[in-house]
């Protein structure tokens, strides 16, 4: 039995341990996001990760699918904030303003252009006070202005800005952020079978691992 | 002989293939006076009507040909080298594919410093999905309208996002050229211009032979008009196909009133606050018009209807001199024009049947034959000053009247259920807000 398996097999006893499945435990500070705690395991998170890629390969293990992160494609941090920006400067300065629609006239203008009064909200074009909602007016719906450039859009772009190197993406850009999977790991038939057995029924060779990983 | 409407006109035409030579047509306006004296006050009202027609557009002739260069757009000066900002705003319902072409058109002028907002009145196809994919653009924004509630306000909603100098209203079935702007532009350099409208082609003139006499009927009863009554400054409608409004002048209004139509009541509003309105002859939007009659008349219905509420009705105040001569002018014209002309056809096709004595085929000959002449000298005009109709529309020229006659007959029956007031609703104006906006 070589030093890889034996660390494979403290791995999979890990799993055993942690109630069969491992579950991932957020944490901002790690470099990826997450940490498998529970595992009293003496490997970093980094090596442990690749031990239950390398038993999930090995059918040891089932992956289960938790999240997706997505990664800064210039520092590798997942630490991404995603925001709603608008859609011709990219700015995230935007602010959400309801539309009204008044009947009688046809007037269409921000909710607040509607002048507020004690008995409700005075129509700037023909000055009539409006009614209930529905019943002389309406809202064509949401939208939002951006304060940066004054554009007004009802559906903005996707933004994001990497807080570890202050990267900013939108628009086609966004494509450049890469995605991680996030994954709980399930102790299968095979994997405990192989606890049993006290040793992994095939020995993986280090070969064999760089191909998988490449 | 037959009495009856139908086989008049085939008379009608059968007489004058057989009889025409000068002494004829000469004895069917004898025959139309002994119908009508000139000591009739009946004569000198369709005396007047036939120089009414047929006058303005021989001097509008003259003026181009003694000085084409004042058809021209006056030189830039203040926006020289400085493109403003032009939104063009459209609203639709279901444009579908269509709107693509809109779209496309604007994207590809000369004029480089455009914005387009489409405004989508709740469309039940995939409209607003295909706009959407022009927002990559930068250029284009889309404003899906969670109710369906018209095209004013829809076109209202568009104005709100509007951030331009200048707004461009387009039709989502129209397009324009890349020249547009550019030629439509310079009429603003006067700051008393709120809107300037452009010549309107039809986009789909192979489509039928109702299609064919519009693109006819576009040059000669839209396009000519339009000229002679800007030389005059009585335009009395900036047609909302495609025309340019200078934004502050629509915001002052307030936008677009709810009605059954969006631009006779904005012409006459603006009218009424003295923006000045010009037309550019240079400047094109070519618009698919209804391909079949039956969809054709329901327009026309709608437009002749919006023209009674408007004109009669909501701004009937223009007749009272209050707001100057031109707007009277506009005002007695178009109820002559909208209202008079179509009833009063009818009143003559049945006086002519009614006078015992007269030759009905030979008097209705003679209107025939006259007509024909105006409609054939009035498409040379326009020919020769904007290119269409085309030469193979000229051989339509003997079957226009028959166009004609169901459409101004449409439009008098329009007139009159209008007046009386009989179900006055239309589905152009959702029942929900028809049921609130004041009706005159
Ligand atoms: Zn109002
Ligand atoms: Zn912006
Ligand atoms: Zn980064």
């Amino acid at each position: 039995m070589n030093d890889l398996s034996t660390r494979l097999l403290r791995t999979l006893r890990a799993v055993l341990a942690a109630g069969s499945t491992l579950e991932p435990t957020w944490d901002p500070r790690a470099r990826e996001g997450v940490v498998y705690r529970g595992t009293g395991s003496p490997l970093d998170d980094e090596s442990l990760r690749s031990d239950l890629d390398d038993l999930a390969a090995g059918d040891y293990v089932e992956p289960i699918f938790v999240d997706r992160l997505s990664v800064c494609p210039t520092c590798n941090s997942h630490a991404i904030n995603v925001r709603e920006v608008c859609l011709s400067c990219f700015s995230s300065n935007l602010i959400q303003i309801t539309a009204l629609f008044h009947f009688r006239c046809g007037f269409v203008g921000a909710a607040e252009t509607f002048t507020e009064e004690p008995r409700g909200r005075r129509c700037p074009k023909c000055r009539k006070l409006l009614q209930d909602l529905g019943t002389d007016h309406e809202s064509p719906g949401d939208y939002f202005a951006c304060r940066a450039c004054n554009a007004t859009f009802q559906v903005p772009e996707i933004g994001a800005r990497c807080i570890s190197c202050g990267a900013r993406f939108a628009g086609l850009d966004m494509q450049r952020l890469r995605q991680r999977d996030v994954f709980a790991y399930r102790l299968t038939v095979r994997g405990v079978a192989a606890l049993d057995a006290g040793r992994l029924v095939e020995e993986p060779r280090e070969a064999q691992r760089i191909e998988r990983r490449g | 002989m037959k009495r009856n409407g139908s086989s008049d006109v085939a008379d009608a035409f059968t007489w004058i293939s057989a009889h025409a030579d000068p002494f004829h047509v000469v004895s069917a306006f004898d025959a139309a006076g002994r119908v009508i004296p000139s000591s009739s006050i009946v004569f000198w009202l369709f005396a007047f009507i036939v120089v009414r027609y047929t006058l303005p557009d021989l001097a509008l002739w003259l003026a181009y040909i003694v000085r084409p260069r004042a058809f021209e757009p006056p030189p830039l000066r203040r926006y020289a080298g400085a493109e403003p900002l032009v939104s063009v705003i459209i609203a639709g319902r279901n444009p579908g594919r269509r709107i693509v072409t809109t779209i496309r058109s604007v994207l590809e002028s000369d004029y480089h410093n455009v914005e387009i907002i489409f405004a989508d009145d709740c469309s039940t196809d995939d409209s607003v999905a295909i706009a959407r994919t022009f927002e990559r653009t930068g250029r284009v924004r889309v404003f899906a309208n969670a109710n369906h509630s018209g095209k004013p306000a829809n076109l209202n909603l568009a104005l709100m996002f509007v951030r331009g100098e200048f707004v461009f209203v387009l039709d989502s079935d129209t397009q324009m050229y890349p020249d547009t702007i550019d030629r439509m532009l310079p009429y603003f350099e006067d700051p008393r211009v709120g809107a300037v409208s452009a010549s309107i082609f039809v986009r789909n003139p192979g489509a039928s032979l109702i299609t064919r006499f519009q693109r006819i009927e576009y040059i000669l009863t839209y396009t000519l008009t339009q000229l002679w009554r800007d030389r005059l400054g009585i335009i009395a409608i900036v047609c909302g196909m495609g025309a340019m409004f200078r934004t502050s002048a629509l915001r002052g209004l307030g936008g677009f009133d709810m009605g059954l139509g969006d631009d006779t009541d904005l012409t006459i509003r603006l009218r009424k606050v003295r923006w000045r309105l010009r037309m550019s002859l240079r400047a094109r939007i070519s618009t698919d018009v209804p391909e079949t009659l039956a969809r054709l008349l329901r327009q026309r219905a709608r437009w002749t209807r919006n023209m009674v509420k408007v004109r009669l009705r909501k701004h009937r105040d223009l007749g009272t001199f209050r707001y100057g001569f031109a707007n009277a002018v506009v005002f007695y014209d178009g109820l002559l024009n909208r209202a008079f002309r179509p009833v009063a056809l009818v009143c003559l096709i049945v006086l002519v049947h009614l006078y015992r004595g007269s030759d009905v085929p030979l008097v209705m000959g003679g209107i025939y034959a006259f007509s024909t002449l105006m409609l054939l000298m009035k498409a040379l005009i326009g020919r020769d000053m904007t290119g269409e109709p085309s030469l193979g529309s000229f051989c339509l020229a003997p079957l226009y009247v028959f166009y004609r006659v169901p459409l101004l007959l449409t439009q008098a029956t329009q007139v009159v259920r209008e007046v009386l007031r009989i179900k006055t609703w239309h589905p152009y104006v959702p029942r929900r807000i028809w049921d609130q906006i004041p009706h005159h």
